[in-house]
């Protein structure tokens, strides 16, 4: 298999891919490829033009700034895993990122890619939603914020414009009172989640859930949070029963599930348990950084 | 639409004019000669077309070879050294790690950028890390066992 004929660019900044994208409608961008390369070769797509992002290293930095963490769109699943400040400052990136793929994907696919490709099968949009994280996105007029809960639009549509690139995600540092979580159940290794569930627990003074959020890869629908079941939670305190009960609240909201793969029956189950293993998680990571 | 794209191979350099569109497993198979890479599943699922892109093992079914452009790239042929197999070659052939043969030229370059990561892997980070390259005949036992074999070989060396 291969692609249909295509132009290519290979610009080595962000403002010659920008203007590219501006000037030759029809053209996309090109990250790591390990989405879009298999859907040019099933010619599931067929655009004019790729613009190939790939050597651009504006887009290949992870920055702290104050209580944020600024990850380019271009770093890999690769480097989340190995990078010194996820591994201090906010670890479910990392978490995540070990449960994606096979170790060859993980070396070139992006966040950046897999954001935009916005798959529901793929997991990190359900991570960036727990992570209340902003996509920072580059245009020809400068650049916008949008928060992940309106990124991502319909199952491969974002709210990306044609001319314009993802350049950064920005997640919050970890403090010691907050732990996130993400686990994700999936036909074979390296397979895509039948679903998967993360979440976000922030521990109060008094002890209780002072602040939370949850949120459920549920293909073939996009990541949803159910904010019914992060409202149940917070204020009480952390119990086995609580965290069955908020499960419970947020399996409940799984609108669909491809039945070649799972019944709806069969995945709201499984994703009950997952929901509380995530809670018990991001629970654990908010007590542990206390001590 | 060519696009000039130069890269190495193998330590040599290459400079072609390229259609875009054309996967680098199938410039380095049909362009450069170089057949030890194997197309398997041609999606991103069996790892055949495993090779090394700057240190990192990668599917060359899955990368544009204009994507290579100012890469090294080293493939099951550029393992061996005047005309001596890698260690992992040996290990492989010592230890039964093929039936037939097809996987093997991908799981040998994952070894090699295992073993090229750190040392002392056990069995079952093995196991995960072998998750991209799929055998259909051995089972697996004796590619386990052939790259646990090469890193006592390579630690010899």
């Amino acid at each position: 298999m291969f692609p249909a004929k295509l132009e290519y660019y290979r610009p080595e900044k962000l403002s010659g891919a920008l203007e590219l994208l501006d000037e030759n409608p029809g053209l996309i961008v090109l990250a790591g490829g390990q989405s879009l390369i298999p859907a040019l070769k099933h010619r599931r797509t067929t655009p004019r033009g790729l613009v190939d992002i790939g050597h651009i290293r504006e887009l290949q930095r992870i920055e702290r700034v104050g209580n944020k963490i600024r990850v380019g769109s271009l770093i890999t699943y690769a480097t989340l895993l190995n990078n010194e400040t996820i591994a201090s400052k906010q670890p479910v990136l990392r978490e995540a990122a070990s449960q994606i793929a096979d170790p060859q994907v993980r070396n070139v696919g992006t966040l950046g890619g897999s954001l935009c490709w916005s798959d529901p099968l793929y997991d990190m949009p359900a991570v960036m939603h727990v992570l209340n994280s902003s996509m920072i996105i580059a245009g020809k007029d400068g650049e916008r914020r949008v928060d992940a809960g309106s990124f991502f639009k319909h199952p491969f549509r974002t709210t990306l414009r044609p001319d314009e690139i993802l350049k950064e995600v920005e997640v919050p540092v970890k403090s010691s009172s907050e732990g996130y979580a993400y686990h994700k159940f999936r036909k074979g290794s390296g397979g895509y989640s039948i679903t998967g569930a993360a979440s976000y627990i922030s521990i109060g003074d008094d002890g209780a859930v002072s602040n939370c959020r949850i949120a459920v890869t549920a293909p073939p629908s996009n990541a949803y949070r159910s904010a019914k079941a992060e409202q149940w939670l917070i204020g009480k305190k952390v119990s086995a029963q609580a965290l069955e009960q908020a499960a419970e609240l947020a399996a409940g909201e799984l609108k669909s599930t491809d039945p070649y793969r799972a019944s709806w029956n069969y995945t709201n189950s499984v994703l009950t348990g997952l929901i509380v293993l995530s809670l018990k998680t991001a629970h654990q990571n908010a007590s542990e950084a206390e001590g | 639409m060519l696009v000039r794209t130069r890269f190495k191979v193998n330590g040599g350099d290459v400079d072609l004019n390229i259609e875009p569109r054309r996967l680098l497993v199938d410039v380095l198979r049909e362009d450069l000669n170089l057949t030890g890479t194997h197309v398997g599943c041609d999606t991103t699922n069996c790892g055949a077309c495993t090779v090394i892109v700057d240190g990192k093992a990668i599917k060359s079914c899955t990368m544009l070879a204009v994507q290579a452009d100012g890469r090294d790239i080293l493939t099951i042929e550029g393992i061996s050294s005047k005309g001596e197999l890698h260690p992992i070659q040996r290990a492989f052939i010592e230890k039964g790690g093929l039936q037939c043969g097809f996987c093997t030229p991908g799981m040998i370059m994952t070894a090699y950028w295992l073993l090229s990561q750190r040392t002392d892997w056990s069995e079952g980070e093995l196991r995960r890390m072998l998750s991209g390259n799929l055998c259909r005949c051995t089972g697996y036992r004796g590619i386990l066992d052939a790259i646990l074999y090469a890193e006592e070989l390579m630690k010899k060396r």
